[in-house]
């Protein structure tokens, strides 16, 4: 298990490695760069920015420098000093832009999935073991009902029902009196109370997506030789599901999660868009217009660490739900 | 009733209803089990010899009912237990299923949860049906792996399905069948996924277990080598039907249907010529769901009487105490 864990991590880290050579390619591939763009920006308000002023910023910012040295060293500050370079556009460092927005993304995240597992499960447990009841047909077609429905559209209807019913304002991620208050508990609480609406969104189509492939693994095991085996040494009830089936069932879950993770993610700016979470979604579009590159490139590198990590997580807790894939065996 | 019945098996019909219609997968079956006997249930591909046996734990596929008979179980001849009226989650069944009567199935790579360690599964059971320990149960295990022959059997019980050969997992099965000391063990062609060799051995651990345990067993298979080996009594089926049932003596050296006739033939002779074909009976098989009146070998059988064989279901003729036939022929015979 350790050997196994080790390799995935080396994997993991080299994956790491060029991820970010490709997002520094990423942010390098559009014609010129961040003083252009600057310039640009000047002069379409009546300014004349003049050539030396551009080449002063040009050395101020290291942008004269090759592009391999610039990347080494934008990686070595990461590595070394967690600096993750500066935003040219707010003049101060990416990580102090962006800090807040990738935490409150995480939360997101993390809360949504934690939503979709919470839900998914005991329904797709429940779905499979009453097959072609009332319950079972009705979750299906809330399961069908949450797939087709556009997100946003999703978020606008909650947005409209909670402030037309509870009178509070969803949208945002702070009631007003919290807004500017030092944190604490009941800012948290506060926190929790805004951002649940958007979890909630996000985590509907994953939810309907869990439960059918929850659903249809679990009345693929339930049939097979080795539960009926245990049925036959007198296992029986809940504890036969529950042991058999069930475990078995959680491997694709476990599989998938990483995947789960990433299409939680990039769900997340157009949510958080409508609900006007500040969600790292818009801040992203800002900074690939301005080529603001390294904010760009933190922002980027952060989402793909994000599925890579998912995925990471996904096979490791596959290895200890799996014996066959913890020692090597092929299925 | 004998005294010397075990379980007894009357009238048994068990149909699928299917989406196709009604399937009649076993259709009137009658025979009991001795105790301290082996009973052969030899047939073709299906003709419901599982069906049968999973009948008899109640472990039938959801799409299938027993729609008639009895199964009792005298394993205290005053107080039966009659397991085809027991309701599904009736802990008297789940005490019969691993306890009283278990169960090893054809495919052992299949049966065992690849999830689980084989000593998880042997422990379970014997936690559920003894009042032993976790330490005493998985004691009780390592000593069942030696002596079904499994070498290094405190290594083997942490180990996975998949991480032993074919012969070792069904030897892992076997002790697992045994372990809560049962008084019948069903065993559903054991042999067929394992070679010659292994066969032999599998074989041969079966007939030892069954002197040490004092238990009956309900031997199935196609193979009616193997059966000769194994079985005091044999049932011959054919499509949910018993056709033929006698001693292995009276099966083998005095064959009286002509399905059992043919099934005989049908066996490569020692020395025979290597590649010369397995005589398989010749003639259209009634699929599943047709319904064919009268004996439903009527349309394979060379000796079928027309206008009565295929018309009206053949009486029983008893040649022996033993020996019982379904056959119009041979019942024509005698007059
Ligand atoms: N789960 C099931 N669903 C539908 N039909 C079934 C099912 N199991 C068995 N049958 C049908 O019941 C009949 C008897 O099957 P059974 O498995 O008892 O045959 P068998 O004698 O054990 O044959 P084999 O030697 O192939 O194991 C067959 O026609 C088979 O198609
Ligand atoms: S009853 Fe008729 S068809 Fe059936 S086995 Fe006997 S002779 Fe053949
Ligand atoms: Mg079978």
């Amino acid at each position: 298990m350790v050997n196994f864990i080790l390799k995935k991590l080396l994997s993991t880290l080299i994956t790491i490695f060029f991820v970010s050579i490709v997002v520094f390619i990423i942010i390098e591939l559009p014609p010129g760069d961040f003083t252009d763009s600057f310039a640009a920006g000047r002069s379409d308000q009546g300014e004349v920015v003049s050539k030396a002023e551009i080449e002063n910023m040009r050395a101020l910012y290291g942008l004269d420098r090759p592009v391999h040295e610039r990347y080494f060293k934008w990686i070595w500050g990461i590595v070394s000093r967690g600096d993750f370079g500066i935003s040219f556009r707010y003049k101060s460092p990416v990580l102090f832009v962006i800090g807040e927005r990738i935490s409150f993304t995480t939360y997101l995240a993390l809360l949504t999935m934690l939503f979709t597992y919470l839900i998914a499960i005991p329904i797709g447990i429940y779905s499979a073991m009453r097959q072609y009841t009332l319950g079972d047909y009705f979750f299906t077609f809330a399961g069908y009902l949450g797939l087709s429905i556009p997100s946003f559209l999703l978020a606008l209807l909650l947005l409209y029902f909670s402030t037309k019913y509870t009178h509070t304002t969803v949208g945002g991620l702070f009631s007003p009196e919290f807004k500017n208050a030092a944190w604490s508990m009941a800012k948290v609480v506060d926190m929790l109370k805004h951002i649940w609406v958007a979890a909630v969104v996000l985590a509907v189509a994953g939810t309907a997506k869990v439960i059918r492939t929850l659903r249809a693994t679990l009345l693929d095991e339930k049939s097979k030789l080795y539960v009926t085996a245990a049925k036959a040494r007198g296992v029986s009830g809940n504890a036969l599901i529950m042991k058999y089936p069930v475990r078995a069932a959680m491997n694709p879950i476990a599989s998938t999660l990483g995947w789960e993770l990433s299409y939680v993610i990039s769900g997340s700016p157009i949510v958080a868009v409508v609900l006007s979470i500040p969600d790292m979604g818009p801040l992203y579009l800002t900074a690939l217009l301005s080529q603001d590159m390294y904010l760009a490139g933190t922002l980027l590198i952060f989402m793909s660490l994000m599925t890579i990590i998912g995925t990471f997580v996904s096979d490791i807790l596959l290895a200890i739900l799996d014996p066959r894939i913890r020692l090597g065996i092929k299925i | 009733m004998d005294e010397k019945t075990l379980l007894e098996v009357k009238d048994l019909s068990v149909y699928f209803n299917l989406r196709e219609g009604v399937l009649k997968a076993v259709d009137g079956v009658s025979f009991n089990v001795d105790r301290n006997s082996t009973v052969g249930i030899v047939g073709e591909s299906g003709s419901g010899k599982s069906v049968t046996a999973q009948a008899f734990m109640r472990i039938l596929p959801e799409t299938a009912e027993i729609k008639t008979g009895e199964i009792n179980y005298y394993k205290d001849p005053d107080n039966p237990i009659k397991i085809h009226a027991l309701p599904d989650r009736s802990p008297i069944l789940s005490n019969i299923r691993g306890k009283e009567i278990s169960m090893i199935f054809q495919e052992p790579m299949s049966a065992f949860s690849p999830l689980h360690t084989i000593g998880h599964q042997m422990i379970e059971c014997l936690m559920l049906h003894t009042p032993m320990t976790k330490q005493e149960a998985r004691e009780r295990s390592i000593e069942m792996l030696a002596k079904v022959g499994i070498s290094n059997p405190d290594k083997r019980i942490d180990q996975y399905s998949f991480e032993l050969s074919g012969g070792m997992r069904q030897r892992a099965m076997i002790a697992i069948a045994l372990s809560t000391n049962p008084s019948i063990v069903i065993a559903d062609e054991p042999t067929t996924s394992l070679d010659v060799t292994i066969q032999a051995q599998i074989l041969k651990l079966m007939k030892d277990m069954q002197e040490e345990f004092n238990m009956s067993i309900i031997f199935i298979t196609h193979n009616l080598g193997v059966i000769a080996q194994m079985a005091d009594m044999i049932q011959v089926m054919y499509l949910g039907k018993i056709m033929e049932a006698g001693t292995a003596e009276e099966i083998f050296y005095e064959p009286r249907h002509p399905y059992t006739i043919n099934l005989l033939k049908a066996i490569p002779k020692i020395g025979s010529h290597v590649n010369s074909r397995l005589e398989a009976i010749p003639g259209q098989i009634p699929g599943p769901f047709d319904v064919q009146k009268g004996c439903k070998f009527c349309t394979r059988c060379p000796s079928m009487i027309k206008g009565l064989c295929d018309l009206r279901t053949p009486d029983i003729k008893k040649y022996s105490d033993t020996h019982s036939v379904y056959c119009w022929r041979c019942l024509e015979q005698e007059k």
